[in-house]
């Protein structure tokens, strides 16, 4: 059971290209860490830094509070699954298991205990004597997780394990990654590309981008208050819209639409000084209602658009429209019958939404901490 | 699992090799033998017939005194010699070895062989051999190397096949023109091919031979200035063309593969009828055509007293520059090359030898069949007219230079006046490059 | 009227009988067609037979037939005591001991040592890394004449002139075509199988030892074979080397059958066709390695 941490942790390849800058990350015993971010942002740097396959080019890290930085791998008691299962191809699915344990000298009979056991925990115990050629991907991956679980390593760490999966094989091998994780309790950091991964596993989720932490916090953290465009634009499916306009006189001016600010976000954005001034609104395709009364439509902050695709989702319906020139996707109940080209009534539930600087994509937050819930 | 299986499996090999002779280090020689001196003498010598004669001739030295131990060591023929200059450079060769007498003087200059004058003060033997071989181991006067051996060319002819085309048996051609007369008569030919062939002269030797028989002349005059584009070179490329023309390329082609590739011979069943070749080409009629009804002579003259010449080669005994041992070298040498050893080596291997005695000797051996003598006795007449070519100094690979000239002209792609002059030429170009 | 009957009817019989006529057609060029195909391969294998018959054939000869012209091409007289003879002609069982010995030797340090190095250049990083092995490739430019003399005095130099270990220590030194033919099939091997052993602890030589040894089979199959055969049909090595008849190898005891001015032929080749049989023997074997391979990729997508 352990703790690790990161400080000021930096890796540059070949002195031009900087992967990761300046990452810094505690992580407590037992927590299930995803690192999301897009293709090459580095997250495989980081877990393999931690591995101990890539040198940490400057900064610290620990784990229970040693430092490790020059301790190779073999000696940090660390488990990895990789992408490509990285099974021993010429070796049984008992013997990609016991392969740590043997090297760790472990005992015959207890080699064979816990490589029983995994598999059971696996549903392998049909597989054993199979070699990895046999098996399908799902298995496979399987036999992944077995081979770095049998050996009760202090640390877990799996980049991207199921990408190479079906949508339905993936979606089933997360839960069971969870429930494995329930189980064993062990400190894992979990890679992915795949928000929905992210948001499903995560005790916490870092999102990266170009080498750089845009944010840490829990799924509905990040899910509701992202520190800036990108992470707001990154998590979330379908994403957040972003208008870019001007504030005058409590209002929201993207080209000539108007939407009115409620008085208690107004009041700090005009506190910072972003009264009149350009910046960005980033509103969830949820909070974006359907009007259905044109009474209703005369009360409310409303705005009328032509839609120009209705796409259903099952439980719900995407609707796809424009606000003045800028795209805009509300998400609305699926038995509302709006077909393309119809015009409609939309109302924005502007208490959910959230204002960003726009030349830094920074949020805009109340300056004494007054938590917006949506 | 390393550790566990493989180790052990190690140790045992290690075990075997440090009992096996081939990795014991140190030097072999001085190991046995108590305070007799061990010479090393590497040799080609490893057939069946060539091996016990020339172990008779070291186990007789060995025991003909108590100072010298010499042990004798076949190494293959031809590569004897890597062997030698590998072990010269390392500074660790053998004491006596047989090699090339052509190159004799070569190796002097090269400080390959060791200069024998020395030896030679004290125990002059020169005269023992033939002066033609003598001479052609000096470089600057001094020997870098004993004659052994020796060859000659001599013509071989079936006296079956010359009665059944009416001429006298006794009497071989004995000028170019009476060699191609008699092969006109006896060329038996059948629709496009031949069930004889009279004469061809460029099977058992090159055509250099006959640029040597036509006037005496080597390539090279006594100081080394090359004179190759000769009237009688040029008469006697233009005589073997004539032969070229008479046969046509496919029956000589044909021949030629089998003969140069030394398994077959259509001397050997009178599918032709004279052919040239050293006297030892004899102890194959006598082993494969012991019926062939054959006789002997030297080589025709280009015409009436322009001589017989014939060419010849042979081996010399050399000691190797950075012997440890060259005073017992020498005293091994010498018994290799005297009267006994050399007639018991001729008698027993049916082959040339340097010392005069001793070749003469043979040819009167009563272990001798009166057949081998003749033979032998012709080898050694023919002795008279054998000249060596020994390598110029200064242009030891001329003849990669003469080679594809002779080629060409051969080939009928450039005229002989042409291929001679350019030959003559580079040749010229080498020796003023070396000098 | 009946004409017309008649000629059509004549038409139907013959499209009847034309039936299997077609067919037979059909079948006869399939059995033509395999026909010609066999013959053509039969030939070809029989071009690419004929100087091993020819060997057999010579083996098996008198002296007397082999110096028969034309050449016969079947012995007349089946001489098997050819191979006998030929075998006593010399001490070919020392010879054959002592080839065996530098043989094993060799393929042992061969495949071990080059499979080590290449694991090396194809999957542990170190500075200096390429250079090294652009260093390593360069030695495969140098003709071998240009270091014979060279490496025959540092040898002589060691003392180990006329033993065995001039024959075999180099081979536990790496040579750089195998190093470069088993680092090829190295970087095949995907990085993550060497970084997953790393993380469950495994030395490098351990990975080399349990992963990368049997991943590489067929390239060791390929250089045992190789190294086989050069240590084998060695020539020049033994020859310089040693000086001791006794230590003497198979191809330097086959030289005993060439001379000067004869060479004994039926012996010569009867004592080829002993010493090359092994080497056929391991072809045959190891066949299935060159084909079969591993598909690396199995263990992964
Ligand atoms: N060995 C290397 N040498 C040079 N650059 C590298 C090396 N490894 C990674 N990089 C670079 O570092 C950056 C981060 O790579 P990394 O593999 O960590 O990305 P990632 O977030 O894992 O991407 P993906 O989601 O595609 O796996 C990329 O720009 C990549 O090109
Ligand atoms: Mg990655």
């Amino acid at each position: 059971m352990s703790k690790i941490v990161l400080k000021n942790v930096y890796k540059h390849f070949d002195k031009k290209v900087t992967a990761v800058s300046d990452f810094n990350l505690t992580v407590e015993d037992g927590e299930f860490i995803v690192l999301v971010g897009p293709s090459g942002c580095g997250k495989s740097t980081v877990l393999r830094m931690i591995a101990g396959l890539e040198e940490i080019s400057s900064g610290e890290f620990y784990i229970d509070g040693k430092l490790m930085n020059d301790v190779p791998p073999k000696s940090r008691d660390i488990a990895m699954v990789f992408q490509n299962y990285a099974l021993y191809p010429h070796m049984t699915v008992f013997d990609n298991m016991a392969f740590g344990l043997k090297i760790r000298k472990f005992q015959k009979d207890k080699i064979k205990k816990r490589v029983e056991e995994a598999a059971e925990l696996l549903g392998l115990e049909d597989l054993l004597h199979r070699k990895p050629k046999a098996l399908s991907g799902g298995q496979r991956q399987r036999v992944a997780l077995g081979r770095s679980i049998v050996r009760d390593a202090k640390l877990f760490l799996m980049d991207e394990p199921l990408s190479n999966l079906d949508a339905k094989l993936r979606f089933q091998m997360r839960a069971e990654i969870a429930k494995l994780h329930q189980r064993l309790k062990t400190t894992s950091i979990y890679v992915t590309h795949d928000q929905t991964e992210a948001m499903t596993m995560a005790s916490r989720i870092i999102i990266m981008k170009d080498g750089v932490i845009q944010q840490i916090g829990t799924p509905k953290d990040v899910y509701d208050n992202p520190e800036n465009t990108f992470v707001g634009g990154f998590i979330g499916s379908p994403s957040m819209n972003f208008f870019d306009g001007r504030i005058v006189n409590s209002q929201f001016i993207a080209d000539d639409v108007h939407i009115n600010i409620p008085e208690e976000k107004m009041a700090y954005l005009r506190e910072q000084g972003y009264a009149g001034k350009e910046l960005t609104m980033g509103i969830r395709p949820e909070h974006i209602h359907l009007l259905t009364g044109e009474e209703e439509a005369e009360l409310t902050n409303s705005i009328l658009s032509k839609i120009i695709v209705s796409e259903l989702t099952g439980a719900d319906t995407l609707l796809y429209s424009m606000l003045g020139t800028q795209e805009m996707i509300a998400e609305v109940e699926s038995r509302t019958n709006v077909t393309a080209g119809e015009d409609v009534y939309l109302t924005f539930n502007m208490d959910c939404a959230h204002f960003f600087d726009k030349e830094t994509g920074v949020r805009i937050r109340p300056e004494k901490s007054a938590v917006l819930v949506g | 699992m390393f550790r566990k299986k493989l180790m052990p499996l190690f140790f045992v090999l290690l075990l075997i090799l440090s009992g096996c002779a081939g990795f014991k280090t140190g030097d072999s020689k001085s190991a046995d033998s108590g305070d007799k001196v061990v010479i090393d003498f590497w040799s080609f010598w490893g057939s069946e017939i060539r091996r016990p004669v020339i172990d008779k001739i070291v186990a007789d030295f060995n025991e003909s005194q108590d100072k010298i131990e010499v042990k004798h060591t076949f190494v293959p023929w031809g590569d004897i010699w890597t062997k030698e200059l590998a072990a010269i450079a390392a500074k660790n060769p053998p004491d006596v070895v047989i090699n090339d007498i052509n190159a004799t003087a070569l190796r002097g200059q090269k400080n390959q062989a060791m200069n024998l004058s020395r030896f030679l003060e004290k125990d002059d033997i020169s005269d023992r051999f033939y002066e033609e071989l003598w001479n052609a181991t000096l470089y600057e006067g001094d020997s870098y190397g004993i004659p052994f051996n020796t060859d000659t060319r001599i013509l071989f002819y079936n006296k079956t096949a010359f009665k059944e085309a009416g001429l006298d048996p006794e009497k071989p051609p004995a000028t170019w023109e009476e060699l191609w007369e008699y092969a006109e008569k006896l060329d038996v030919k059948n629709g496009d091919t031949y069930d004889r062939i009279g004469f061809y002269p460029l099977w058992g030797v090159n055509s250099d031979v006959w640029m040597l028989n036509s006037d005496g002349k080597n390539f090279f005059d006594e100081d080394g200035v090359p004179i190759i584009d000769t009237e009688a070179n040029r008469e006697t490329l233009e005589w073997v063309m004539d032969w070229h023309e008479k046969y046509g390329a496919n029956t000589i082609n044909s021949y030629k593969s089998q003969i140069d590739s030394q398994q077959g011979n259509p001397f050997f069943n009178g599918k032709l009828a004279m052919y040239v070749n050293t006297p030892t080409f004899y102890t194959q009629i006598r082993d494969y055509a012991p019926d062939l009804d054959f006789g002997v002579a030297m080589l025709p003259e280009r015409e009436p007293g322009s001589g017989n010449t014939s060419w010849g080669g042979g081996f010399v005994a050399e000691i190797p520059q950075g012997s440890k041992h060259p005073e017992e070298a020498w005293e091994f040498i010498k018994h290799l090359t005297d009267v006994e050893a050399q007639e018991y080596w001729a008698v027993k291997n049916f082959d040339n030898v340097a010392n005069i005695k001793a070749a003469e000797n043979a040819a009167k051996n009563s272990e001798m069949p009166d057949k081998d003598k003749v033979v032998y006795q012709m080898a050694i007449d023919n002795m008279e007219n054998t000249l060596l070519t020994p390598v110029p100094v200064h242009a030891p690979d001329f003849m990669n230079l003469v080679n594809p000239e002779l080629d060409s002209i051969l080939l009928g792609k450039k005229s002989i006046e042409q291929g001679l002059k350019d030959a003559q030429q580079s040749l010229e170009k080498l020796i003023e490059k070396s000098k | 009227m009946e004409e017309v009957e008649m000629a059509a009817k004549k038409r139907d019989e013959e499209r009847v009988a034309s039936a299997p006529a077609y067919f037979d057609n059909i079948h006869t060029k399939r059995k033509l067609l395999s026909l010609i195909n066999f013959i053509l391969l039969a030939a070809g294998s029989l071009l690419i037979l004929s100087p091993i018959w020819w060997m057999i054939s010579t083996s098996l000869k008198s002296m007397a037939e082999v110096m028969t012209y034309p050449p016969t091409f079947y012995p007349h007289e089946w001489n098997w005591g050819n191979y006998i003879k030929t075998w006593k002609a010399a001490p070919f069982d020392t010879y054959a001991i002592n080839t065996i010995t530098i043989t094993m030797l060799v393929v042992i340090g061969s495949v071990l040592v080059n499979s080590f190095i290449a694991y090396g250049f194809a999957k542990v990083p170190f500075k200096g890394r390429g250079i090294l092995f652009a260093i390593v490739l360069s030695t495969m430019m140098i003709p071998g004449f240009v270091t014979l003399i060279p490496q025959y005095v540092l040898f002589s130099k060691l003392q180990w002139i006329n033993t065995y270990y001039p024959l075999v220590v180099p081979a536990f030194f790496g040579s750089a075509f195998f190093i470069f033919l088993l680092r090829q099939f190295y970087m095949t091997i995907p990085n993550e199988l060497i970084e997953a052993a790393k993380i469950e602890g495994a030395s490098h030589f351990r990975i080399w030892w349990t992963i990368g040894l049997p991943l590489t089979k067929p390239a060791l199959a390929t250089v045992a074979i190789f190294s086989f055969n050069g240590a084998w049909n060695d020539f020049l090595g033994p020859l310089l080397y040693l000086n001791d008849e006794n230590l003497y190898t198979l191809q330097l005891g086959l030289q005993v059958f060439k001379g000067e001015m004869n060479t004994q032929w039926n012996y010569l080749m009867a004592g080829s066709l002993l010493v090359l049989l092994p080497v056929i023997i391991l072809f045959f074997f190891f066949q299935k390695y060159f084909i079969q391979g591993i598909n690396l990729q199995s263990g992964g997508k």
